[in-house]
């Protein structure tokens, strides 16, 4: 199992320019477990898992990571432990899937050593874990949409991080794919204890995942804690602006959002 | 580079720039020199035939350092290929990285400018044929390239002799004649596997 991490955002205030889009959020990433962020577009979700992640210097307090503040990290060092899955990465033209995975290591080698043996298997494991080894030497650009984001995933995870941080991972796949990426980051957390933190526009699929949410609106924490014991149609209500009833989902108990919508009544 | 990073149409539209200040300034070394103009005139077109042993020794160390900041900077230029926010969650710092590599390339085109004029393309020419042959991976792209421009250079020097004889059409020429048609039919063709 992965060991346990203190990961805390301290009043943390960030944003782009001159515009602040999360104000004042204090939260505790619960270590060795599943969160999920959820809210309404431009409510800051992106951005504080960007700020927490050091892709954003952020205006005000700091993000921890135990007991250290991460922007004060040596960023190889920090790459080591906490590892990130951005929204839109850069394929490169003509790049394998093994060369693409393989670069994941990047903050384990020095400039001297090559490639090691740790190298070579870190690569096999993510490789094998996602599913994609048959895939190896295949070039991206021949990939399904959900092949190639159980590539970046496999990049991530060569990288051997005890934190990784995914910017909605299941954007733009069908849903076959978005629950075939969940299901895949939950084996990855059962088997290594690895904690996860991402950004989810799905909330049915939030409260089935998620060990733990966290609901931002207009930037700030709206709440938090398990699925069970904060998602009701009250708090869907404030976090999205959206009539809905809550039931149990049939198949996995957690919560179930059902919307309403001008068009039908409860 | 402004708020949304260095965007290709940023650099071109910088590198644009940069050369019309830096073509006026040795303009404006040159005008009032009678007596180099006539050197400057094949140093302008771009000649290998002007080089000795004597200005390479003096570029030497410069070459040196480039070479050492090219490879050294290649595993983290990898990384940055994948994007900005990957290579900072890989621990790139992505503005040293940046600064590192820039100056690297500076001082390599900059001594080789120096020594032959401004030969045009074989740089572009060089990396883009080495990458559709051996792929994207720049630890291996940075030397290849070095090895493909030294023979794309001597190639078109020898035909430029074989061409201009009994005098010599000068290689700058040459490759800005072969060259820029060459790389319209890359870009095109990268261009439309992008579509």
């Amino acid at each position: 199992m992965k060991p346990t991490h203190t990961l805390q955002a301290e009043h943390l205030t960030s944003g782009y320019e001159q515009k602040t889009i999360l104000e004042d959020v204090s939260i505790a990433i619960p270590s060795n477990k599943i969160s999920i962020i959820i809210g309404a577009n431009g409510c800051g979700k992106s951005t504080l898992l960007k700020t927490m992640a050091r892709l954003i210097k952020p205006t005000g307090g700091q993000a921890i990571l135990d007991g250290k503040s991460i922007h004060q990290m040596s960023p190889k060092h920090l790459a080591r432990v906490l590892g990130l899955l951005p929204q839109s990465p850069i394929v490169p033209e003509g790049i394998t899937v093994a060369d693409l995975v393989g670069r994941g290591r990047f903050p384990h080698q020095t400039l001297f050593k090559g490639w090691s043996k740790q190298d070579y298997e870190a690569v096999a494991e993510a490789l094998e874990m996602m599913n994609i080894t048959e895939f190896a030497d295949r070039n991206i650009d021949e990939l399904s949409g959900g092949q190639r984001q159980r590539v970046w995933i496999a990049m991530a995870l060569a990288q051997q991080t005890d934190i990784l941080f995914l910017d909605e991972p299941t954007t733009f796949l069908d849903i076959t794919y978005q629950v075939e990426i969940l299901d895949l980051l939950t084996d990855l957390n059962k088997k290594y204890g690895t904690t996860i933190v991402m950004v989810l526009h799905d909330i049915n699929l939030s409260a089935r995942y998620a060990d733990y949410l966290f609901a931002l609106k207009n930037g700030r924490l709206l709440a938090e804690g398990s699925p069970k014991s904060i998602v009701t149609s009250a708090l869907i209500k404030e976090t999205f602006d959206l009539d809905s009833v809550v039931i149990e989902d049939p198949v996995s108990q957690t919560p179930l959002i059902v919307p309403v919508g001008r068009y039908h009544a409860v | 580079m402004g708020a949304s990073g260095a965007t290709p149409l940023k650099l071109v539209l910088a590198g644009a720039a940069t050369s019309a200040i830096l073509s006026s300034l040795v303009v404006a070394v040159m005008i009032p020199r009678t007596n180099v103009m006539d050197q400057f005139r094949f140093w302008q077109v771009g000649s290998v035939g002007t080089g000795s042993w004597d200005a390479i020794q003096l570029f030497i160390p410069f070459l040196v350092i480039g070479m050492v900041i090219a490879l050294f900077t290649a595993p983290a230029l990898n990384a940055l290929a994948l994007g900005d926010e990957v290579a900072t969650g890989l621990g790139v710092r992505t503005g040293t990285l940046r600064l590192f590599a820039a100056l690297g390339g500076v001082l390599l085109c900059g001594a080789a400018t120096a020594l032959a004029g401004p030969i045009g393309f074989i740089g572009l020419l060089a990396t883009h044929v080495v990458r559709l042959i051996i792929g994207p991976d720049i630890r291996f792209i940075l030397p290849m390239s070095a090895l493909a421009g030294a023979i794309i250079l001597t190639v078109s020097d020898v035909c430029g002799r074989l061409l201009g004889s009994p005098g010599e059409l000068e290689v700058g020429i040459l490759t800005a004649f072969i060259g820029a048609p060459i790389l319209i039919l890359i870009t095109m063709k990268a261009k439309m596997r992008a579509l």
